[in-house]
């Protein structure tokens, strides 16, 4: 056997025994991740915005606990070994995992509070990655961690705001607390195809006006003393608001220059 | 001068010839196939549980499963149309598996067994598949009808694009012959899912093991519960059907007519899932709660309404050797 072909033959059956490993992507890089409110980066009114139930909400004061964020690699890149770590398996009834064997390309494992009414993307600092592509995200929505929960009142989101409908004003407030249960504390199902590479930033969106657009405003509590109706458990608005803070429609992954 | 280590390493190509050959030996394929073995045979069977036969209150392994709103919901038809059992590793989908496109009622299945033999695959690789599928199709007119189907539900789904249909009754008394709390319901679910990586219900590994020459049994299994789920991200979700009876009175209200409590889809799209109502017209509760639906993680719902969710629910109602999930793409 020739050099040549010795080289040839040992090319070849490397690339055939790579080939039968998973989907592995491009190795590993380190991307930018910070999180934006929709409106804002678009140039939109970050405080004001109109429901699908004819509200012109606008907010004073809105503020939530996201994370952590995952961004899963297509179905069939399967899953392998560490670095990059897997949510557990939970095929119990219900809170059945559909990313359960999932590949994840990008791990921010940890939680931050979100000033909904900012108009600057908060960067969330950079993150090692799996290079390739990404087909979904997934986000986890946990209450404030221990001692740092001042900024939502204690609660997963805080809300201040005044809803206007037919001349008529509700001015409301109150926090939202979402149920440690199966898979209700992880949204499923963000958009984000990706390509992911090396040094670019991988942004989260929060479309504001979605986590508000189911509430009916004016089904409320009675308003106290100072004309502000409390934001209460086993109401419309809080079921609503919950519908929409776990709700995918809510939130969006892009890619873009840091 | 620094040394040709690539040249030193092929100078040496007589001694590891022999590495080559077991390295090619490995790599002829990716599976864990033994091109020697002997081929298997698989069957696969269908149930819909006893919940298909039964619908709640049932025993179920000796406890009562019961809604938590104290209606009584019994089938009367359970059609599901099911086609494409594949099977596949990191080489592919196995090819010259024949799942043709059946038919079947699965509330005639057999009371004592639950399940019918659909698809018999002969001369199958020994070995295991860590993808197997299935899919939920559109009922066609030349689908073949395993057991008794009633020919005029099959004449409804095959125009509609169905590829299930549920039809029964809800009861709050759990007395059908009183009408004032009897609701029927006809659901024609107009879609299809393609069912991939299923886990293996038996032992929660992805796929099955096909042993070389036996008969191997696998299961395609349908969950029914999960049409009356209120959550389905949660570990233990409640069993309701008052929504789906108050989605009859809502549509005859909206229509300017008298509610003739029967259930229809069409129906479903007047209960917004933010603002469920029961048959008082009221928010509907469950124990003093407000009940609020959640469709499944990741569901892609094209609006908000309990017709969207109930489409949803029972698109992925299939499962793989009883318990075992798959991934679920549906088209509706």
């Amino acid at each position: 056997m020739t050099r040549l072909a010795t080289t040839l033959f040992t090319a070849a059956l490397l690339a055939n025994l790579l080939h039968c490993e998973a989907d592995t992507g491009g190795g590993l890089g380190e991307v930018y991740v910070g999180v934006q409110n929709e409106a804002a980066a678009t140039g939109a009114e970050v405080s004001q915005f109109e429901t699908r139930y004819g509200y012109q909400v606008t907010l004073l004061e809105a503020r939530v606990w996201l994370g952590p964020l995952y961004v899963w690699a297509p179905s069939g890149a399967q899953a392998s070994s560490p670095p990059l770590s897997l949510i557990g398996r939970a095929y119990a009834h219900g809170g059945y995992d559909p990313l359960s064997g999932r590949r994840i390309r990008v791990e921010y494992a940890s939680q931050w509070a979100m000033d909904l009414l900012a108009t600057e993307a908060l960067s969330l600092g950079l993150q090692t990655a799996e290079i390739g592509t990404s087909d979904g995200a997934s986000l986890a929505l946990l209450p404030p961690p221990t001692g740092e929960g001042a900024s939502t009142h204690g609660h997963h989101l805080w809300v201040h705001g005044v809803a206007r409908k037919d001349g008529q004003d509700t001015e409301f407030a109150g926090g939202v607390d979402i149920a440690d249960d199966g898979l209700l504390r992880r949204v499923n199902g963000i958009e984000a195809a990706l390509e992911l590479q090396d040094g670019r930033a991988v942004v989260l969106h929060v479309r504001t006006n979605v986590l508000f657009d189911r509430a009916h405003f004016d089904r409320l509590s009675d308003s106290d003393d100072d004309g502000v109706a409390e934001l209460l458990p086993n109401s419309q608005p809080y079921d609503a608001i919950f519908l929409g803070l776990t709700d995918p429609d809510a939130y969006y992954v892009t890619i873009e220059n840091e | 001068m620094k040394p040709n280590v690539l040249n030193a390493r092929l100078s040496c190509a007589p001694c590891i010839l022999p590495l080559l050959a077991a390295l090619s030996a490995l790599s002829v394929s990716c599976s864990d196939s033994d091109s020697g073995s002997t081929p298997g045979t698989l069957e696969v069977s269908i149930s819909g549980q006893s919940f298909a036969l039964t619908g709640w209150p049932t025993e179920d392994e000796g406890e009562t499963v019961a809604l938590d709103d104290g209606w009584t919901v019994r089938f009367e038809s359970v059609v599901v149309s099911v086609a494409h059992f594949s099977l596949g590793d990191r080489d592919g989908a196995l090819t010259g598996l024949d799942a043709d496109p059946v038919v079947i009622d699965l509330h005639r299945l057999n009371a004592t067994t639950l399940e019918e033999t659909i698809w018999r695959f002969e001369d199958v690789p020994a070995q295991r598949f860590d993808d197997v599928g299935y899919q939920l199709v559109p009922a066609e007119a030349n689908s073949r009808v395993v057991g008794e189907v009633d020919s005029a539900i099959i004449d409804a789904m095959v125009p509609s694009g169905a590829s299930m249909y549920f039809a029964g009754y809800g009861d709050l008394d759990g007395d059908s012959s009183t009408e004032d709390d009897h609701y029927r319901f006809e659901w024609l679910i107009e879609g299809s899912v393609v069912n991939t990586r299923c886990l293996n219900g038996t032992d929660e590994t992805f796929g099955v093991i096909i042993e070389e020459n036996q008969v191997n049994e696998a299961e395609v299994t349908f969950h029914l519960d999960h049409l009356l789920w209120d959550n389905h991200d949660a570990d233990e979700p409640h069993l309701v059907f008052e929504a789906y009876a108050a989605a009859s009175a809502l549509a005859a209200t909206a229509r300017s007519e008298a509610d003739d409590r029967l259930i229809t889809m069409d129906d479903l799209a007047y209960q917004q899932l933010d603002d469920l109502r029961g048959l008082d017209g009221e928010e509907l509760t469950l124990n003093g709660q407000r009940v609020v639906f959640r469709p499944r993680a990741g569901a892609e719902l094209p609006d908000d309404t309990l017709r969207a969710y109930l489409l949803d629910a029972a698109l992925s109602t299939g499962h793989f050797n009883g318990e075992g999930h798959c991934e679920y793409n549906t088209n509706f």
